[in-house]
């Protein structure tokens, strides 16, 4: 791999996700092995695709907390989906919050599950900030390497 | 409840995504691809049972649990009932031992947890000898 400045501050930034806990180290040098010169976007498609679709989870069990009576599958379902998701893309605080939201909503606590969800859109929304420019930075570094 | 002469299609084995997570699917397919398996995908259980009703058979169903319109359970339990003897694996991120029964008792071979990776494929297709 080049050792440009982008390189340079592409492997700063991924260092500092691994430093807070926002991607998990294992599984992200995983997915990396996956990537290859028949898909060179392999990693930022998969970032790409997360972010959309869990920012779609995260809109649907929101709608379904708030809904009157609760929705309970919906939650069910899309709970699983957020957690399996960002399980495998190493997102880990959004996959640990998810699993908050979960045991707290199990337990029947609709205010503390309404509360966590609140947590988790946070922790989602500053995931997001980092990882649109991560990825955008990638996509810019891809040319020099191809 | 695999055949034990391997693929359906040849000497590369088949296998079979179903899960409605598209992030899921890209990477279970890549892993899949990276150990030489031929792999489609379905989104749902119901569109796993078409497939098979057209007549496509794969040597390893990698089969979600939670999904709409047909789940994990009802897919895996459908298929048996069809006839189908593929490994079929569910993929799931429950950990409550009942849910994990519930599911193996649908008629599944085995179960993991997600996320897979190559070495869980590996172990699983080491099992029933499909590789070394």
């Amino acid at each position: 791999m080049a050792n440009t400045p982008l390189h340079q501050q592409l492997s700063i930034m991924k260092q500092s996700f691994f430093d807070e806990g926002l991607l998990d180290h294992e599984q992200v040098s995983y997915l990396e092995t996956l990537e290859n010169e028949d898909d060179p976007d392999f990693i930022e498609n998969l970032f790409t695709m997360f972010l959309r679709d869990s920012s779609r989870y995260i809109d649907s069990i929101e709608k379904a907390l708030e809904a009157t009576p609760v929705d309970y599958s919906v939650m069910e379902r899309m709970l699983y989906q957020l957690k399996g998701s960002s399980a495998s893309i190493g997102a880990s605080k959004i996959n640990g919050e998810t699993n908050t939201l979960r045991k707290v909503f199990h337990d029947g606590d609709i205010e503390s599950a309404k509360a966590s969800l609140q947590k988790l859109k946070e922790e989602h929304a500053n995931f997001k900030e980092k990882l649109v420019i991560y990825v955008g930075m990638l996509k810019e570094a891809k040319p020099s390497e191809y | 409840m695999a055949t034990s002469n391997g693929s359906s299609t040849g000497t590369k084995i088949t296998a079979l995504v179903v899960d409605d997570d598209r992030v899921i699917n890209a990477i279970h397919c890549k892993l899949l691809n990276k150990l030489g398996i031929e792999n489609h995908v379905a989104t749902n259980g119901k569109e796993a049972v078409d497939l098979h009703c057209s007549g496509k058979k794969f040597d390893l169903i990698l089969m979600d649990r939670d999904m709409p319109i047909m789940n994990g359970i009802e897919a895996t339990r459908e298929l048996r009932a069809m006839g189908v003897r593929s490994i079929i694996v569910g993929v799931s991120t429950r950990s409550i031992k009942q849910e994990i029964q519930e599911f193996m008792d649908s008629g599944l071979d085995d179960y993991q947890e997600k996320p897979l990776t190559s070495s869980k494929v590996i172990s699983i297709l080491r099992k029933i000898d499909f590789v070394d």
